[in-house]
């Protein structure tokens, strides 16, 4: 077994920004999928419930996307050459001890390269979606083709609709009506102006990785007139108080005098300092030292605008009395408050890091081969109490590079 | 001024230089083509600041220096400089897709 490598880890379920599928009553419900690091890659993978391992199947069913027709996996297998989403799985019926087994044919095993460069791995960008229709709003709610990828806090790339001002800007997905039904961006960090007309036809792709370093760069949706302006990003911006940033406002957006000003020292105009986060208000809004009531009011770009250039947000920076003053940790973290991989923290969290690793996605779960309704997956699930405290499984998983063989 | 190896062509004072390992942007037009980030950036807009004249170096070590069967080679590199972005506003990313 010359040149085996072998792996092995363990992870507690996550039930970052999930609730109790079913309030006030005690349930079991998923998780969040998981990304679990393995540095060599993996040719094979075995994933245990310890948790569910340990008990009868959840009665009743556990909730699945809202619905209590689940039942929870307690051990997952995949090796290479088995298609992406999917993995064999062994679960325990409703009230049932005895192991039953199925396929996955979603929500399984997908391998993570967030540089795009292994095979078989999940793409920086999902296949087009067709959509039908968007509003005309400061959260345009599209209508589109079924696809049960996109879920709350997906991103989404829209193209090829009448809302040019939308089109080729990453924004997440703050609502899911159904398999058919989304709604751009969330109530915190609406567009500061609706586009101007409906979307019609087009496309989308869910984008499933960030740019590979950290800090990024990122698209304002809105800036307020206020002594701490708040601004608000297309996307979690993952940002810190102390960090610096700087701003490209286009004349088409209003607020240009938050922008460098060449004869104010690069400053924004009518200040002496640079812009700084002070406080992180949620994963897409931030507010800056900037007292930005005596500028000219901030905008989206309309349809009628384009073709014009986008309002970005670029860290510059730390202010390190600014970092050092907070009371909160420096600590970049994702939309789910999962630590960025490889930042640093601190006085150096704007240091630039490339955030990406080997790993594999364990999934929530998905429908049944043979089953055809929903088996929790290897990202484990989460049990709710009556009073709607979260207890994640504990999950533990082995993996290795085989010698030799083949798909 | 000598034209560089990768030079393409020039307008005005802004040259431009091609490469195989440019930055693209998948499907972000907004009819959803690639869109490749042409970085256009001023004299001066960055340096370096090498330590003791040294800068950065790409180490490889074919296999015949692993041992008598020559079964892995290894690969590294040393980076003992700090490039700074001088001034933000004299790099400009052009955003452009294919005709």
């Amino acid at each position: 077994m010359d040149g085996t490598i072998l792996g092995q880890g363990t992870f507690v379920a996550s039930s970052a920004n999930l609730a109790n599928p079913n309030t006030g009553v005690a349930s079991i419900g998923q998780s969040n999928a998981t990304i679990i690091q393995i540095p060599s890659g993996a040719d094979w993978l075995r994933v245990f419930n310890y948790t569910q391992f340990g008990t009868v199947g959840a009665a009743g069913g556990a909730y699945f996307n809202g619905t209590a027709n689940a039942d929870v996996g307690v051990e997952f297998w995949w090796q290479r050459g088995m298609a992406a989403g999917t993995g064999i799985v062994k679960y325990k019926a409703s009230a049932s001890a005895v192991l039953s087994g199925d396929t996955l044919v979603s929500g399984g095993f997908t391998l993570y390269d967030p540089s795009g460069q292994s095979v078989g791995s999940q793409p920086l960008l999902g296949a087009p979606v067709a959509t039908t229709a968007s509003t005309n709003s400061t959260r345009p709610a599209v209508t589109h083709t079924a696809d049960s990828s996109v879920i709350v806090g997906s991103v989404v790339r829209m193209s090829n609709t009448a809302q040019t001002d939308v089109n080729g800007v990453d924004m997440v997905v703050g609502t899911v009506t159904d398999s058919t039904h989304f709604t751009l961006l969330t109530a915190t960090n609406a567009l500061a102006t609706a586009p101007g007309a409906i979307g019609g036809a087009g496309f989308y792709r869910v984008v499933n990785t960030n740019p590979l370093f950290y800090p990024r760069r990122r698209f304002v949706t809105n800036i307020t007139q206020a002594v701490n302006a708040q601004v608000s990003t297309s996307v979690a911006h993952s940002l810190t108080p102390g960090q610096e940033v700087r701003f490209n406002i286009p004349a088409v957006s209003g607020m240009i005098q938050l922008n460098p000003q060449p004869l104010n020292n690069y400053f924004p105009r009518g200040v002496s300092t640079p812009a700084i986060v002070v406080s992180v208000v949620d994963a897409y809004n931030f507010t800056i030292n900037i007292d930005t009531t005596a500028y000219t009011a901030f905008t989206f770009p309309t349809i009628a605008q384009q073709p014009s250039s986008f309002p970005i947000v670029v860290p510059f920076g730390e202010d390190t009395a600014t970092s050092l003053a907070s009371p909160t940790i420096q600590l970049p973290v994702d939309a789910n408050n999962v630590p960025i991989y490889n930042a640093n923290s601190g006085i150096l969290a704007d240091s630039t890091v490339n955030t990406g690793y080997l790993g594999m996605i364990l999934g929530a779960g998905g429908n049944g081969t043979e089953l055809t309704t929903p088996i929790l997956g290897p990202s484990g699930s989460i049990a709710w109490s009556s009073g709607n405290v979260a207890t994640g499984d504990v999950l533990y998983w082995v993996a290795g590079k085989s010698t030799y063989g083949g798909l | 001024m000598n034209a560089l190896r990768s030079e393409w062509g020039a307008i005005g004072n802004l040259r431009f230089l091609i490469s195989s390992i440019g930055s693209v942007s998948p499907n972000a037009s907004s009819l959803g083509a690639d869109v490749y980030n042409i970085f256009c950036v001023g004299m001066e807009a960055y340096a370096c600041i090498e330590q003791d004249g040294y800068s950065a170096s790409f180490i490889y070590r074919p296999p015949i220096y692993d041992g008598p069967l020559a079964l892995n080679v290894s690969v590294g590199y040393k980076f003992a400089e700090v490039p700074r972005i001088t001034n933000d506003l004299w790099v400009i990313n052009l955003r452009a897709t294919l005709a």
